[in-house]
């Protein structure tokens, strides 16, 4: 007896170690960030925001089931709409080899260039928690994919639309009048409840990765109409119905990359963004890396009011300094091709403390003179951004 | 006459014999030959970088490996520390003739991005290891030279000259020192693109996994032109995992744990 139980513990151990049945991870951040308005503006003076932010990540498995909860709750000094709490993630995945199920809420990403991402419509963008717009709220979904050998095929059920946030009265980069969320309209009967489908599909062709995708929902940027009644912009959210395109080619030190749709919606029209991403390697004799970026922007509709990137070029570098604290700059610039006095641009510096921390310091400028730039209203919300970031 | 001895002279000094170079490559065949039919690999390791003043910071990875025939390994890199990189996921496909792929997840977008770095050179991780140097040994990738039978530590070993073959290669050569019994390096000199000594790495802590494969627990690359160094630690090994092409495909980065 004893001689087995002697015997046993080594496999026991081996057991245990070689083949984990479950994990449980937690991790996440917590984010101080603080900006300053270079100007006072008509309508808010206050030149001074502060954010607090949170967001832990748990992850569960056992054996071909995963759980993901990612709740992301957010304080903000100036303005109450910007506070408030959702799930970026809180879904159930079942695996099994080329098979993958996953229901719950969830985040995907869609696309290829850097300057922005329009065929990323998956998930709302939540644009109160950035002004580059990569941040993305959770989206309840019924998520299959199929993977091959080199290929995958996506299929999307995606029951309830998440409305986008509005900054309020009080808050800073936000149209002249404020967006009125209570009057938001949907064309479909069913409103928010939709039953919206995409499916996307990917592989890769003479060396080209690319994706092919179909989207039947409810638009997920809105129509922003004047309402007189309250002196305020109601949002519409259309239907619509948009194929697209990404692809990617790698070239020794070139990325070419490209992305586009065209969309049937209130009326039909299309997008492109197209560029390259050049990487340099121990620049000046250093151990230092840049990465050159160049996008072209385009859009059909041609009223400057409804988008942005309609003829724009973008001009960017990111430096990394390969040290030990990890030090990245990121530069970049957005030029309105038509009007030469539309120009965004921004600078982002960041470094590590130590093993927990890391600072980051941000300057956005925006500048257009005409009243009918979609961007006009952020003429004098130039801004300089401290931030903390805690990691655990 | 006496000019004729002298170019021959010349050449003799310069120029490695046809022996040498065959020399060269068969030590490198069956140094690749012991350490094939491995599979798949999976290692937690971590890196400890050191400045000339003294200042430390830790890296924590797990590495998997799969074996591929008759072309370069796949590996997936997963970063646990710091814990602003943690769950970054970084996949290489190593190929012999044509260039590498890369790929980097990154976590809070959800988003796998490709990278166009044909030239491996620059630091991983802010670390005195290239990715060239942390890539599988290829014979394909080199020139080989024996150049003569050395001794370290009391161990015969043969000193082979290594001229990478490909030109965006950070090196001019490598020097490296072979166990003459188990083929296995025990130190390399890496030469700059100017030919200047650049960086000697130290194998250490060998230790024998199923009976056949070598592995160093410890190694430490100094780089002697800037002062700095960095130590890779390896606690263990653990061979022959059920893993298959597919943990490594990159549409498949986000599953990565």
């Amino acid at each position: 007896m004893k001689c087995i139980v002697n015997s046993s513990y080594p496999l026991l151990a081996l057991i245990l170690i070689a083949s984990p049945v479950w994990t449980f991870e937690i991790q996440g951040n917590l984010n101080l960030e603080q900006r300053h308005y270079v100007s006072a503006k008509e309508q808010q003076s206050e030149q001074y925001e502060a954010t607090l932010s949170f967001a832990p990540e748990l992850y569960y498995n056992h054996n071909d089931i995963e759980v993901n909860i990612k709740p992301n709750a957010r304080i903000n000094s100036m303005d109450d709409e910007k506070s408030g709490f959702y799930f970026k993630e809180l879904n159930l995945a079942y695996t099994s080899n080329a098979h993958e199920f996953k229901v719950g809420i969830n985040q995907v990403f869609w696309g290829v260039t850097e300057s922005q991402h329009i065929i990323d419509i998956i998930n709302q963008t939540d644009t109160l928690a950035s002004v580059d717009f990569e941040q993305k709220m959770g989206q309840p979904m019924l998520q299959y994919t199929y993977y091959s050998e080199d290929s995958s095929l996506q299929v999307f059920l995606l029951p309830h639309f998440q409305k986008p946030k509005y900054a309020s009265k009080k808050g800073r980069l936000r149209p002249i009048l404020v967006v009125d969320p209570s009057l938001v309209q949907f064309e479909s009967s069913k409103g928010k409840n939709r039953q919206d489908f995409a499916l996307k599909y990917s592989s890769r062709l003479a060396g080209i990765d690319y994706s092919l995708h179909y989207f039947n929902g409810i638009q997920r940027t809105p129509i922003l109409q004047y309402s007189a009644a309250h002196n305020a912009l109601a949002p519409l959210h259309p239907n619509m119905e948009q194929v697209g395109i990404e692809s990617q080619l790698v070239y020794e030190n070139w990325l070419f990359k490209l992305e586009g749709y065209h969309r049937h919606s209130t009326h039909n029209y299309s997008a492109v963004t197209a560029g390259f991403e050049y990487t340099l390697i121990g620049v000046f004799d250093s151990f230092w890396d840049i990465n050159l970026i160049s996008e072209y922007q385009y859009d059909s509709r041609q009223d400057p009011s409804l988008a942005q990137g309609q003829n724009d070029l973008f001009l960017g570098a990111r430096l990394t300094l390969n040290d030990l604290d990890g030090t990245t700059a990121l530069v970049g610039l957005v030029q309105d091709l038509d009007d030469k006095d539309t120009v965004s641009g921004r600078l982002e510096i960041s470094s590590r403390i130590n093993d927990s921390w890391r600072w980051r310091v941000e300057g956005w400028l925006f500048q257009a003179d005409s009243v009918d730039e979609i961007t006009f209203f952020a003429r004098k919300d130039d801004f300089l951004q401290f931030s903390i970031e805690y990691y655990f | 006459m006496l000019k004729s001895i002298l170019i021959c002279s010349l050449a003799l000094v310069s120029l490695p014999s046809a022996s040498q170079n065959e020399k060269g490559l068969q030590i490198s065949i069956e140094q690749k030959a012991r350490n094939s039919g491995w599979n798949s690999v999976y290692s937690k390791f971590k890196m400890i970088l050191e400045n000339p003043s003294g200042d430390k910071s830790v890296r924590e990875m797990r590495l998997k490996t799969l074996e591929v025939d008759n072309d370069g390994d796949k590996s997936l890199i997963i970063f646990d520390r710091p814990n602003d990189v943690k769950g970054t996921v970084f996949l290489n496909h190593s190929h012999i003739n044509d260039a590498d792929e890369q790929w980097l997840y990154l976590p809070a977008l959800k988003r796998t991005k490709a990278i166009a770095s044909r030239n491996k050179s620059g630091p991983f991780v802010g670390s005195e290891f290239s990715f060239e140097d942390l890539s599988s040994f290829e014979v394909g990738k080199y020139q080989f030279t024996y150049l003569e039978s050395d001794k370290i530590d009391g161990i015969e070993v043969f000193k082979v000259e290594q001229v990478p073959v490909d030109k965006f290669s950070g090196y001019q050569k490598r020097v490296a020192w072979i166990d003459a019994s188990r083929y296995i390096p025990l130190k390399i000199e890496f030469y700059d693109r100017k030919g200047s000594p650049l960086k000697t790495l130290i194998l250490s802590e060998y230790k024998l996994h199923l009976d056949k494969f070598w592995r160093a627990h410890t190694m430490q690359m100094n780089n002697h032109q800037t002062g700095k160094s960095t130590t890779l630690i390896t606690e263990n090994f653990e061979f022959n995992l059920d893993l298959s092409i597919q943990d490594f495909a990159s549409r498949r980065l986000n599953k990565v744990r």
